[in-house]
């Protein structure tokens, strides 16, 4: 029987490296160099256009000083805070929905994963107009329907990050996609089962949706912490950084640094910042995620 | 037989090495890229004309998008076009200053009589230069900041155009009669002044009204806290504040392309937007039945009497610090050409108009004479009138100045802008901000 389960596991673990293997192909051809170069640079002073000088630390000591950074973590934080869990909600909600057997469903499927495939720099400039505060058909809505003067969105410090949530929230379709191929993998004995013992609907979903939906959601989530902790394009398209800083997120900062002003070095140390961010992040999700459930270790 | 293959060889091998000698003639042609930030009618005419007119050198025209990022990264790498447009705003203080470009003092110095430089104002060879080196030779001139106007609206409101000789005083009362609201909604959707948001704009507005540079000479101190700067200031805060005479963010949000960029005039709800001469290119796109252009001086300071002096900006050409004796030479040719009347008159037959003044005084005349309808009775005329208004550039050469204003001028001013912050304030806080940045960058 061990025997067994060990020609299997080899099996699988030839079949793991052999899907993994473009993906290692790709990155020690074109990602290992840039990431040790950076790595080098972040130690050094680096204005791109002319050589750099050595400077030691001094650019991870600049990190904690940079007046700025607390504004962008501000920015990132929150921006993350009002994106993921409402993410994850809609996600679910939006992927229930797609799950019901009406005619028609792929066709909806297609138009609400659409958006997540749709090019960023096109979405932002989409969204410019719906977020137009005198034009835009946002705060055109606002009036007609609900007698509300709609902000000036973008332009306002106040409401120019919730605009760009709500931008983001707009690709949930993405994520929509595995809550509903996890919802289809969930075997239909378990609500059989429910149902002999009497459960209702809410009671279903609690009980059972939810649980097995867990490695979707926690998938989703560190997949959610790592991208919006890297948001750019959608703030580098509509606000750059604007309007007095209040949608300057860490990525947007780390490129100013790079491209405009000329901090080569800076830059890459705040990218490897990031990476370790990211990573220790990333690492608190893992070991707190013992409310996730994996069919397979419970057998 | 014998006799008939050895001739046939013999011509054969005539025939490749004809064929081969001439190959060297053909390809002695020396290629050469040549990058601009996006497409340029007038530049790719000009490009167009020097590749007919010769036979030794071969221009590539590249329009960039991104283009300082791009240059940026072809120029760390080594493999940036032999030539390419720079300016002021195109971060060529920096560039000069790192020595990625060319010094052409020698070859400006050997071919001064042909490009005939005694035509050409000084300061703009000035800005050219690094410690008397050149590293840039402009080609068009950025124009006196003055005030474009909607005509139209002039009339609409009953207001007759004033005189040259206007002043600060009466540009505030005409801001105020031109700010209306059209629709009765309660909200003015009309108004005198073009959006104060964006730094540049503020920038432009505090020199046209006041001569407040906000730099010192060589660039190496923020002029916070000059008596001018903080009048300037005061009076483009009244503007948006006291007077209310500007867009708000959301309205200029509403009606410019980008926010934050100011309100360009074809949209035909602005009455007056100081800018320099490149506002041309809107004159030509305006509906007439919402917007006609026409252009007055900048107002009189009336503390003065006079205009206020001006900086002045270029567009300009530099060649990259890589090229080779050969590229540079034929980059040179083509520079040489581009700022020629010859240059000139190819942009402006392809075109019909051209969007600025060039250098040389001589050529003028293409600059004041546009085929286009849409400019007739435009005082085109004035951005050359007034050029004794240039006093000084702002020396943008000597720090890095994009996260100066990306960092500590543009996010303070929002907060003045939006009403949470009085220019005593702001200025006391990016002041000091605005110089340690500066003193880090001389370093």
């Amino acid at each position: 029987m061990s025997q067994g389960k060990s020609a299997l596991m080899k099996h699988e673990n030839r079949w793991f490296f052999i899907f993994i293997l473009p993906w290692i192909i790709g990155f020690f051809s074109f990602q290992i160099g840039p990431m040790v170069y950076s790595l080098i640079m972040s130690l050094c002073n680096w204005e791109i256009i002319s050589s750099p000088k050595f400077i030691g630390l001094e650019n991870y000591k600049t990190f904690f000083t940079d007046p700025l950074i607390k504004q962008c973590f501000k920015v990132t934080f929150l921006f993350a805070l009002m994106t993921i869990p409402t993410g994850i909600v809609l996600g679910i909600l939006l992927a229930l929905l797609m799950n019901q057997p009406v005619k028609g469903i792929t066709i909806f499927r297609t138009l609400y994963y659409l958006p997540a495939v749709t090019s960023a720099v096109s979405a932002a400039i989409l969204w410019i107009f719906v977020f137009d505060p005198q034009y835009g058909i946002l705060n055109y809505l606002l009036k007609r329907y609900f007698s509300i003067q709609g902000p000036p969105w973008l332009g306002s410090e106040t409401w120019a990050l919730p605009a760009l949530a709500i931008m983001s929230l707009w690709g949930i379709g993405g994520s929509m996609i595995i809550y509903l191929a996890a919802l289809q993998s969930i075997p239909t004995q378990l609500y059989e089962a429910a149902e002999i013992d009497g459960a209702n609907s809410i009671q279903k979903f609690f009980s059972i949706t939810l649980p097995m939906l867990t490695p979707a959601i926690f998938f989703n989530l560190v997949m959610g912490i790592i991208g919006t902790l890297q948001t750019f394009t959608q703030a580098f398209v509509t606000t750059n950084g604007g309007p007095a800083n209040a949608t300057l997120f860490y990525a947007l900062y780390l490129y100013n640094n790079a491209f405009r002003y000329y901090k080569m070095g800076y830059a890459s140390a705040l990218a490897w910042m990031l990476l370790i961010i990211i990573f220790v992040i990333t690492r608190i999700v893992f070991r707190t995620s013992n409310w996730v459930y994996y069919e397979a270790e419970s057998r | 037989m014998l006799k008939k293959c050895l001739v046939g060889v013999l011509i054969l091998v005539l025939s490749i090495s004809m064929t081969l000698s001439f190959t060297p003639l053909a390809s002695a042609k020396i290629k050469i890229r040549y990058a601009h930030w996006g497409a340029n009618p007038w530049i790719e005419a000009r490009v167009k004309a020097f590749n007919s007119s010769q036979d030794e050198v071969e221009v590539v025209f590249e329009p960039m998008a991104d283009y300082t990022t791009k240059m940026i990264i072809e120029l760390s790498a080594g493999t940036a076009p032999t030539v390419f447009s720079t300016g002021i705003w195109a971060d060529l203080g920096t560039w000069m200053r790192r020595g990625v470009l060319k010094d052409l003092t020698p070859l400006i110095e050997r071919d001064k009589k042909e490009l005939d430089l005694s035509d050409v104002n000084p300061i703009l060879l000035k800005i050219c230069q690094v410690n008397k080196r050149y590293y840039a030779f402009p080609w068009e001139v950025c124009g006196v900041y003055s005030t474009w106007y909607n005509e139209l609206l002039f009339k609409k409101s009953g207001l007759a155009i004033p005189p040259d000789n206007w002043t600060l005083n009466d540009f505030i009362t005409y801001a105020q009669k031109l700010t209306k609201d059209t629709n009765g909604d309660g909200t003015p959707d009309q108004f005198g002044v073009s959006g104060l948001s964006d730094w540049w704009n503020v920038r432009t507005h505090a020199i046209a009204f006041k001569g407040a540079f906000m730099y010192n000479y060589d660039g190496t101190k923020f002029l916070g806290d000059s008596p001018k700067v903080k009048e300037a200031l005061g009076i483009i805060y009244d503007l948006i504040h006291k007077y209310k005479v500007t867009p708000s963010r959301a309205m200029i949000q509403a009606m410019a392309a980008t926010p934050g960029a100011g309100i360009a005039l074809e949209r035909g709800n602005l009455g007056m937007q100081i800018r320099d001469a490149c506002w041309t290119y809107f004159a030509t796109i305006a509906d007439p039945k919402v917007a006609q252009f026409n252009v007055l001086p900048p107002p009189v300071d009336p503390a003065t009497g006079k205009y206020s002096p001006q900086d002045i900006a270029m567009t300009s050409l530099s060649i990259s610090g890589s090229a080779s004796k050969e590229e540079t030479e034929a980059a040179w040719k083509f520079i040489k050409f581009f700022v020629s009347e010859a240059g000139t008159k190819a942009a402006y037959d392809a075109v019909g108009w051209l969007q600025r003044p060039p250098i040389h005084a001589k050529q003028n005349k293409y600059f004041l004479q546009p085929k286009e309808e849409k400019f007739k009775g435009i005082r085109l005329d004035l951005f050359t009138k007034l050029s004794y208004l240039y006093v000084c550039p702002e020396n943008f050469a000597a720090v890095n100045l994009a996260p100066i204003q990306g960092q500590v001028l543009q996010p303070g001013w929002d907060k003045v802008f939006d009403g949470k912050m009085s220019v005593e304030e702001f200025l006391k806080t990016v002041t000091p901000q605005v110089n340690k940045l500066i003193q880090e960058g001389l370093k």
